[in-house]
């Protein structure tokens, strides 16, 4: 007779302990149930009077060898040779074995593979359960079908796959290796070395990539390929959602597998296209998740836009009012932003540059919001993802513009299915025409449904074809090109549709023609004009704003408070400040405290900007103070602070201007400094 | 060879339309570049929207700058011009 391996290693250990070893410490050791042991016992019994070599005893629960010739006794346990797999490597290859093989799984298959009890391997499946539901894995049974595990395809999948990272033995590989083969044999008729043709794969695609190893682990990575192939035969194909899949589709990676896939067509080797797409997604590897299943990371990208826009109002000091429009909004764009992140995709915005001319402060504070510790993603992404998220925010604050005047006429802006194009063009054309038109926009499938010619102008991103006539359009990019501006000018021009721009030029005009003959480039005059004077009226208006901010810095006194005080009452005092002690606003602010609302943003280590919402008082006004505290005061935040800038606001955009100014001289040291200095030195005191 | 000369523009109005209009028709009928420079512009006077976008007021100092086969004569010209503005 021969010892297993197990049997092996429980004799050793007895033979090294002289007094004995307890039961329990024995079945601890090696996972396995008392009636295991027991037949252990026995065997060991056995084959040591077989040998003549001792005797082996159980007392008092605890078990106790007496060996007569220990010299020979060593020498007989080096002979034996089966391997004895760990409980780890036990459960490990258990798992596997029930997830990819393709005969039914049941216990008596298990206990005969492991050689071990029933209840060894029923305990085994209980622990397997309890650590399969932490991962959301159901490990269930029915008396066809042996076990099997149900869930998210993606957790599984990534389950196997740390399963086959914790095969460090070459036993266990070979053995899960075996099972591998004999499935896939089985599925595909075919008796072709697969994991050889995994690895030859593997090399083709580390070819077309780099020419070098990319791969780390070629056999791990087979065992993966394989493995996604089975779970594909048996009907459990993992689905990508849309934006992962274009995402993938672009990368040399997928190419790479995809020619390989034909290849194999050939030969009678199918790889779906979802395993392409998931292979593809294994090789290129998850740079930043450790999210197990697809509503997990669709839970995740909710968080993170829903951060994204609590984020932004606190940095921008203004509320959205429709945020689950925003959060869906965001949610389409920050997907696929997610799954570039993921396999370390770069994408370029051949707007970026337009946006960040056009959205200024929108941009600087949708950075902000990205950079924000609370925002759960691990990378900043660049300014070219981020110049898309900005125009979704700068879309969802238009839609509450303070337009001054009556403006009586209106433009329909006809966008593509992403409305925040629209917007960005909306935006584009305000610049160009002034503040004196309407704004409309809506999707090219509302059409039908509208009068156009209730419009001045239609500025559309197609052609709206033969079916909806219309004399006043313009066909448009995302960018208004000079010719589409041209054509905006003669169509308004026709329309006598004219503004106070206009009559400007038909003074300067009358004075030109006076003294020049224009006659050759008058519309190429008038175009310029045009954008010149509505160019001119807002950079006026910056300056006037970074002048305003600069006097408020220089001429205010920084309110000095003295006492040690609580945050709550820095900001009450605060509040009461901004109004001289009148209005609703301290009432106000004392509400957003008990609801743990207020909107704060720490622009330095040392200055917290706290938001102080006046939007429909009759007397609210943009307006900023700064207090210093004598001491530093614990915030809301967690951090301290000494210097507190108090910013009232009344819309979502009047007051941008004044914000980017305090962001740019609190984000200056050498500004910061100043006002501590000022402090140190200021004689009158207030509070 | 290049024509340069310093003027201070010395009517009430600066470049304004009129004169803005003047001065291009003036620099249009030459062929050499032109060029006008000050602290915070440089303007190009064959176009009346470089002239007029410039701001140029009363007191700015104005280099002008000219590459061409009749520079000397489109300097002198310029000059003249900008010397005696009308307000």
């Amino acid at each position: 007779m021969e010892l297993k391996k197990r049997q092996a290693n429980i004799l050793t250990m007895l033979s090294r302990n002289n007094e004995g070893v307890p039961i329990k410490d024995i079945l601890s050791a090696y996972g396995i149930a008392k009636r295991t042991l027991y037949y252990d016992i026995q065997t060991i019994s056995d084959w040591l009077i077989e040998k003549n070599l001792g005797d082996i005893k159980i007392e008092n629960q605890t078990v106790t060898v007496d060996v007569v010739r220990k010299a020979l006794l060593n020498k007989q346990l080096g002979k034996v040779g089966s391997y004895f797999f760990s409980i780890e490597e036990r459960r490990t290859i258990e798992i596997i074995c029930i997830s990819l093989h393709h005969e039914p799984v049941t216990i008596d298959k298990l206990r005969c593979f492991f050689d071990i009890s029933k209840n060894t391997i029923l305990a085994d499946i209980r622990e397997l359960k309890k650590a399969l539901e932490r991962e959301g894995i159901l490990l269930d049974s029915t008396i066809k079908a042996g076990y099997y595990v149900d869930g998210d395809e993606s957790a599984i999948r990534r389950m196997l796959g740390q399963c086959f990272a914790q095969l460090l033995n070459v036993e266990c590989i070979t053995c899960v290796k075996k099972i591998l083969y004999e499935t896939l044999v089985k599925y595909t008729g075919n008796d072709i070395d697969f994991a050889a043709l995994c690895v030859c794969i593997i090399h083709q695609y580390e070819s077309d990539i780099q020419g070098g190893a990319v791969l780390s682990n070629i056999e791990y990575e087979s065992m993966r390929i394989q493995m996604a192939l089975i779970r594909s035969m048996m009907g459990k194909a993992i689905q990508m959602n849309e934006e992962e899949r274009y995402t993938l589709m672009d990368t040399a990676s997928y190419r790479s597998l995809e020619i390989s896939a034909k290849k194999l067509k050939k030969h009678q080797i199918i790889i779906p296209t979802s395993e392409i797409f998931y292979i593809t997604s294994l090789f290129m590897g998850m740079n930043m998740t450790d999210l197990v299943t697809r509503d997990q990371e669709d839970s995740f990208i909710s968080a993170v836009c829903a951060e994204l826009i609590w984020n932004f109002e606190r940095i921008g000091c203004l509320y959205f009012t429709d945020k689950e429009r925003l959060k869906e909004q965001l949610i389409r764009h920050v997907k696929p932003l997610y799954y570039r992140m993921k396999y370390g995709i770069s994408a370029k915005n051949p707007m970026k540059e337009d946006i960040k001319k056009m959205y200024p402060v929108v941009f600087d504070i949708t950075k902000k919001s990205f950079k924000e510790k609370n925002l759960s993603l691990p990378l900043l992404p660049t300014d070219d993802e981020i110049a898309y998220i900005c125009v979704y925010m700068a879309a969802n604050l238009n839609k509450y513009r303070v337009i001054h005047g009556i403006p009586t006429e209106a433009i329909l802006i006809i966008g593509p299915d992403n409305m925040a194009t629209a917007a960005f063009l909306q935006e584009q054309l305000e610049h160009f025409l002034g503040k004196n038109f309407r704004y409309y926009v809506i999707s090219r499938r509302q059409v039908k449904r509208r009068n156009l010619n209730q419009y001045a102008l239609v500025v559309s991103f197609e052609d709206l074809g033969e079916d909806v006539a219309f004399d006043y359009l313009v066909v448009s990019n995302p960018v208004l090109s000079d010719y589409s501006k041209q054509r905006i000018i003669d169509i308004l021009k026709e329309k006598g549709v004219s503004d106070r721009v206009d009559n400007q030029i038909q003074e300067l005009f009358n004075i030109f023609k006076r003294h020049m003959d224009i006659s050759s480039k008058e519309k190429q005059i008038y175009f310029d004009l045009f954008q010149y004077f509505n160019e001119k009226n807002y950079s006026q208006n910056k300056e006037l704003m970074q002048r305003d901010f600069a006097e408020k810095i220089v001429n205010s006194r920084l309110i000095k408070v003295q006492e040690k005080v609580r945050w709550e009452d820095m900001v009450i005092l605060g509040s009461n400040m901004l109004q001289g002690g009148k209005g609703n606003l301290p009432g106000r602010m004392q509400n957003l405290i008990l609801k743990h609302k207020v909107h704060t943003y720490r622009i330095h280590p040392d200055v917290e900007l706290i938001h102080c919402p006046q939007m429909g008082d009759a007397d609210g006004e943009v307006a900023m103070c700064i207090l210093v505290g004598m001491e530093s005061i614990l915030c809301d935040d967690s951090e301290k602070a000494h210097i507190f800038v108090f910013l009232s606001t009344v819309d979502n955009h009047s007051h941008l201007g004044m914000l980017r100014d305090i962001f740019k001289f609190f984000e200056t040291k050498r500004c910061v400094e100043s006002i501590q200095k000022v402090y140190q030195t200021e004689d009158s005191c207030e509070k | 060879m290049m024509f340069e000369a310093k003027v201070i523009i010395n009517n009430e109005t600066g470049l304004h339309a009129r004169p803005a209009a003047e001065l291009a028709n003036l620099s249009g009928k030459f062929q050499s570049d032109i060029r006008m420079v000050t602290d915070t512009a440089e303007i190009l006077p064959k176009s009346i929207i470089s002239i007029l976008t410039a701001g140029v007021f009363k007191g700015t100092e104005v280099k002008i700058i000219i590459n061409g086969e009749d520079e000397e004569e489109a300097g002198k010209a310029l000059v003249n011009l900008l010397n005696n503005l009308p307000d």
